[in-house]
């Protein structure tokens, strides 16, 4: 762990380590506190022994207006339990402790981060090892402050960009972005869908093309399945599983997420 | 300790520290931020005007010349504990170190800090512009200048700075020279501190000729450091001091709140000036009125004081018989209150004037100082309006203005014309120099003001009182349009908490926080509002659907005096605004068929909309089956159950109702789930969101829409009683009925009072009281109030009127909260049920459960009520919706 170079270099590394490889990267979401804070970094070393090149750590929150009912619902039993931002951050600083390199951006809606003024939520999670923060409610531009703050304090920003997204707003993403960008391919919240989005492939190839290499290029929401990986891992830098996992979590824990994620990773190879 | 180096050290750590501050926060948004916060306390006014000596008792974790103070533990809420005990103890105002490598401070302690309501100081180690105005971010209302620290013309600099960003600016010198200086550059708040920063020596005996002469200077005298014990104080305040700052020896003290006290308790008398709170709002006079058309706009537009000149000479000129019958079309009880105006007149003349016209408001113009006849005058003048002319220097002027309060003025004014130039010569006054003194005095100002130059004179000078007389003329005589004009500039809120900004925001709060799929389905809608707004045809057919679907204007209704008199009334009138006689029996219908109408414009098939008590999901139903769109309504499993009757309804009117079981099934379920619904079907459908809440631009949008209330009852009151009601209430949930009927009494003297649902208790998940019990934050897409828990996780609100049954606020609630010109307040269950049943057997009304907050509020306030008084409540909907509630708690 000595040395370890966090951040937005982290985390552009590990897409670019993948590249090498000629497969996407593998992004795993998992909710901090689900379905307890030990099974929850149960859960995370299983996904990151099983092939997962980042991790996402949701934070759970009380309205969490941009997710699905899997992680809503997750969300309510992790905070039953106590979790909230405290949860992701010790998860980290647990998989930290354990010797696990790989970059973990923090999903956290815009409230609890700036509970206590923003600036100390930050620290802590550069502080114990975080490497960037994906905000949801947070659109590109939308508290510049923030952007800087990250950047100063050596946290990835990533921003989202969906279906009805301009290209105006799609270079602002880009721009603000210093992590990677996210795109969501459908119109919705976060969980499993039957297929994917029609749409899904030229919307991340037209971003790509935007982005023009100085930024990889993730697709996530919907996707549940190693086919569904597979047909983005054609098209773009990394594929985002996230209700699934959660899921998977929820009905057999670490063990049932280990043999999903190493056949999620099977499925971003793109040779 | 190495001497010299201690304080280089720190300047040269806080310059860092400044420099990647700045590159976070750059300088001009620091800026646009400060200007969006409410004024600062009063800090200096605070230590000069009490009457005993002050103490500004010290947070901080260490220091250079002592070590660690463990007193203060490390977390953010110790800091506040240990301020928390000294406010208990009696402290005038705090002092935070926020310095961190010397001191341990932190920014986030100030405002942990000043959430005790005492004014703060923030000592840290300021050199530049930038560090003033970033004290103020963080919530200091002071700021610390170490004269030593601040060379040549640097110092004045940061002292205009602090005018400039609303601070007040504690000047700290240690020697003769640095004394010199800081009198040199006008200083009005001198610290002498007994530490040599070089030596870290300390000698109070050595600096107390330093307080007195910095005292006999006209400055307000802060003794620092080596202050232990009574006598200490005693010395000080026996040279002159008007305050200590004690740090140390409190928090080396077993109980720092304890050691505090001993100090308040023995803390000796002193002489001071006693004069007015500085008011939150500039107060209005129009002046040199002479024609019953510019009286009848002052009542019109509310100015506080219509001014009379009565001296012959002048131009506008009015004899008292001539005032007499001018102010006889003044309304009774309320209304502006009329003031003669003279300069030089006999004290013989100016009373014979009071009893020709029947005035006792008097303005007295054209001394340097007071004239002795004044405190002597029978009747003695209520408002008493001094004028100060001749404008020398801040601390010169602030002794003037004391010594007409001292004389028994309300009022003082500012006036840029010489003494010998008489009234009206129309010369400006630097703003700067106003709000200056006005920091240490209210002060107002007088000379150039007009309709389009005053809104910007408040923002800068922060004036107690504006005046102006030539400004409100056309052709040299009075202008009923520029009177409207001038006060309702003047009355525009220089933090913008009154009207929405480019951003979305009201003041500090609003703007617009959610993912990036709604992103251009807002700019759409705000694009589209943009034009519907000022569009004849939209606007026509808005018109037509309030008068003949809606059913408006609702009356307004003056409850039985009979009936009020059970309550303690002695006279007062309560009016209720009747928006449970409009169509589906609440204000929510205006706010639906305003947005169906838009989404029709817009071409959207499908609308979507969330309901707590069911009020805003019949009104939209409603409104969709006039309209011809499809209509999906959100609604709480738990309201569901609550609300049936609306259930039904809704459902008949063709719409389908998706219970939502998330959560506690109540608002806020529904809301989260309406916004996951347009999320996904944005391309087709419009959200018809029922509260000013939520982002931009629903917050205005809503409010605009829900303004016709209060445009409908201040014409209204007018007619009936002749000028605008004492005070307006409204029950406040997410706040639509609230800030509906409020918008248009912003600019008015009236008191805006919110009621909150206090549910159970004040206990976090007992109540939805987000402005009088939350925090700021984000939820539902804007920053706003919210009843949360420290980790940012939101309450569970509990109130037995599903309709105010939200943790959030409305941002411009919130905005208006923050300035005090919103004044909240909350009301339990119980008393909004007793509420009820009071109403139903008095007046016949059976309220909403939610509307039945404010009627317990306003019934409350009776026995305190002016005789005249007048009071406008927003009834803002029907209780049949409740009646199952009702039976259960009240019974039968």
């Amino acid at each position: 762990m000595t040395g370890a170079t966090r951040g937005p270099r982290a985390v552009r590394a590990a897409f670019a380590a993948a590249a090498g490889e000629d497969r996407a990267a593998l992004v795993c979401y998992l909710l901090a506190g689900f379905p307890s804070e030990a099974d929850a970094l149960a859960a995370a070393e299983a996904a990151l022994a099983s092939g997962a090149d980042l991790l996402e750590i949701g934070v759970p929150f009380s309205d969490p207006l941009a997710d699905g009912p899997t992680i809503a619902e997750a969300g309510r039993v992790a905070l039953a339990t106590g979790g909230g931002l405290d949860a992701a951050v010790r998860l980290i600083r647990g998989l930290r402790d354990a010797g696990h390199e790989q970059p973990i951006m923090v999903m956290t809606y815009l409230n609890p981060l700036l509970a206590g003024g923003g600036r100390e939520a930050l620290r802590a999670i550069a502080d114990a090892g975080g490497d960037g923060l994906i905000v949801p409610d947070l659109p590109a531009g939308g508290m510049p402050q923030l952007e800087r703050l990250a950047a100063g304090i050596g946290l990835a920003m990533t921003f989202l960009v969906a279906p009805n997204t301009g290209d105006d707003r799609i270079r602002a993403a880009i721009a603000g972005s210093t992590g990677f960008l996210y795109v969501v391919p459908l119109l919705g919240v976060t969980g499993a869908r039957a297929s994917i989005a029609e749409g899904a492939v030229p919307l991340v190839e037209h971003v790509r093309r935007l982005a023009d290499g100085r930024l990889p290029v993730a697709a996530g929401f919907g996707i549940s399945t190693p086919e569904q990986a597979a047909q983005l891992a054609r098209v773009a830098d990394g594929v985002v599983v996230g209700s699934a996992l959660v899921a998977a979590v929820r009905d057999g824990g670490a063990d049932a997420l280990r043999p999903f994620v190493s056949s999620l990773a099977g499925a971003t190879a793109r040779g | 300790m190495a001497g010299p180096s201690v304080l280089d050290g720190l300047l040269a750590a806080s310059r860092r520290r400044f420099r990647a501050e700045r590159r976070i926060l750059p300088f001009v948004e620091l800026r646009r931020e400060v200007g969006r916060l409410p004024a600062a306390r009063p800090f200096e006014s605070a230590l000069r005007h009490g009457d005993r000596v002050a103490l500004i008792a010290e947070v901080k974790r260490s220091s250079p010349s002592t070590g660690p103070l463990p007193a203060v533990g490390q977390g953010t809420a110790d800091a506040r504990e240990v301020a928390r005990s000294y406010a208990a103890a009696g402290a005038r105002a705090l002092s935070i170190l926020t310095e961190p490598t010397g001191f341990g401070g932190r920014d986030e302690d100030l405002a942990a800090a000043a959430s005790t309501g005492l004014p703060t100081l923030r000592k840290d180690f300021v050199t530049d512009a930038y560090g003033v105005w970033h004290s103020r971010l963080i919530g200091a209302d002071a700021v610390l200048l170490i004269a030593r620290a601040l060379p040549g013309a640097l110092l004045a600099e940061l002292i205009a700075a602090a005018a400039d960003a609303g601070l007040d600016a504690l000047v700290e010198v240690h020697d003769a020279a640095e004394l010199d200086r800081a009198l040199a550059a006008d200083a009005t708040l001198i610290g002498v501190n007994a530490r040599d920063l070089a030596t870290l020596d300390v000698d109070l005996g050595a600096t107390l000729p330093l307080v007195r002469r910095a005292a006999e200077a006209g400055a307000t005298v802060v003794a620092e450091s080596g202050i232990r014990q009574p006598a200490d104080v005693e010395a000080a305040a026996a040279a002159g001091a008007a305050a200590v700052l004690v740090g140390t020896s409190l928090l080396r003290a077993p109980d720092p709140g304890a050691a505090a006290r001993t100090l308040v308790d023995h803390a000796p008398a002193r002489e001071a000036v006693r004069v007015p709170s500085h008011p939150a709002r500039a107060a209005v006079k129009v002046c040199g009125q002479r024609d019953a058309g510019g009286v009848a706009a002052a009542v019109r537009a509310d100015a506080d004081f219509v001014g009379f000149v009565i001296d012959p000479q002048s131009r506008r000129a009015v004899s008292p018989s001539d005032v007499a019958r001018l102010t006889g079309a003044l309304p009774h009880g309320g209304g502006p209150r009329p003031v003669l105006v003279t300069r030089a007149a006999s004290p013989a003349e100016v009373e014979e004037a009071m009893r020709t016209a029947g005035v006792r408001g008097l303005q007295v113009a054209g001394f340097d100082e007071p004239p002795s006849w004044v405190r002597r005058l029978d009747p003695r003048p209520d408002p008493l309006i001094g004028v100060v002319h001749v404008i020398d220097g801040v601390r010169a002027t602030v002794a003037k203005a004391e010594a007409w309060f001292a004389a028994g003025a309300t009022h003082v004014l500012l006036e840029g014309a010489s003494r010998d130039q008489g009234g009206g010569s129309g010369r400006s006054l630097d703003p700067h120099l106003v709000a200056r003194v006005g920091r240490v005095v209210p002060v107002g100002i007088a000379g150039g003001l007009t309709p389009a130059t005053v809104a910007e004179t408040v923002r800068r000078a922060r004036p107690a009182l504006v005046d102006a007389a030539g400004g409100l003329e056309r052709d040299g005589r009075p202008d009923p349009r520029r009177v409207a004009g001038f006060v309702r500039n003047a009355r525009r809120d220089p933090s913008g908490a009154d009207r929405v900004a480019a951003d979305g925001r009201f003041g500090r709060f609003g703007g617009r926080y959610v993912p990036e799929t709604l992103v251009p389905a807002l700019d759409e809608l705000e694009a589209a509002w943009s034009v519907a707004r000022r569009d004849p045809t939209y606007l026509a057919e808005l018109a037509r659907l309030h008068r003949d679907f809606i059913g408006r204007p609702t009356p307004v209704f003056a409850l039985p005096p009979e009936a009020l008199a059970t309550r303690g009334g002695r006279g007062a009138t309560i009016w209720l605004k009747r928006e449970d006689l409009a169509h589906t029996g609440a204000h929510k219908i205006n706010n639906a068929v305003g947005q169906s109408l838009l989404a029709r414009r817009m071409g959207k098939p499908r609308v979507i909309a969330e309901t707590g008590a069911g009020q805003h999901g019949v009104a939209t139903a409603t409104a969709c089956a006039l309209l011809g769109l499809e209509c999906v309504v959100y609604m709480g499993s738990t309201d569901i159950e609550r609300q049936a009757p609306n259930v039904a309804r809704m459902k008949l009117l063709g719409a389908e109702v998706r219970p939502v079981t998330t959560g506690n099934g109540t608002l806020r379920d529904a809301l989260n789930e309406a916004l996951r619904d347009w999320v996904t079907n944005v391309e087709t459908t419009f959200y018809v969101l029922g509260s000013a809440a939520g982002p931009h631009p629903y917050p205005d949008m809503v409010a605009s829409l829900q303004e016709v209330v209060g445009t409908e009852a201040r014409s209204q009151l007018l007619e009936r009683i002749g000028r605008v009601p004492d005070a307006v209430i409204a029950c406040v949930g997410g706040g639509s009925n609230a800030i509906g009927i409020m918008r248009p009494f912003i600019d008015t003297r009236a008191r805006l009072i919110g009621v909150e649902a206090g549910g159970r208790s004040d206990a976090l998940g007992d109540h939805a009281a987000s402005l009088g019990l939350g925090s700021p934050g984000v939820l539902h897409g804007a920053f706003t109030m919210l009843a949360q828990d420290e980790a940012g996780q939101i309450a569970e609100p509990h109130s037995v009127s599903a309709g105010l049954d939200y943790p959030g606020v409305g941002p411009q609630l919130a905005a208006l909260a923050a300035t005090g010109r919103l004044e909240v307040t909350r009301a339990r269950d119980a008393d909004a049920l007793a509420a009820t049943r009071w109403l139903a057997e008095h007046a016949g009304i059976i309220p909403a459960l939610e509307s039945a907050h404010a009627v317990a509020v306003a019934l409350d306030l009776l026995p305190e009520l002016d005789p005249e008084a007048h009071v406008l409540v927003n009834l803002s909907g029907r209780g049949d919706k409740d009646l199952g509630i009702i039976q259960r708690e009240l019974g039968g």
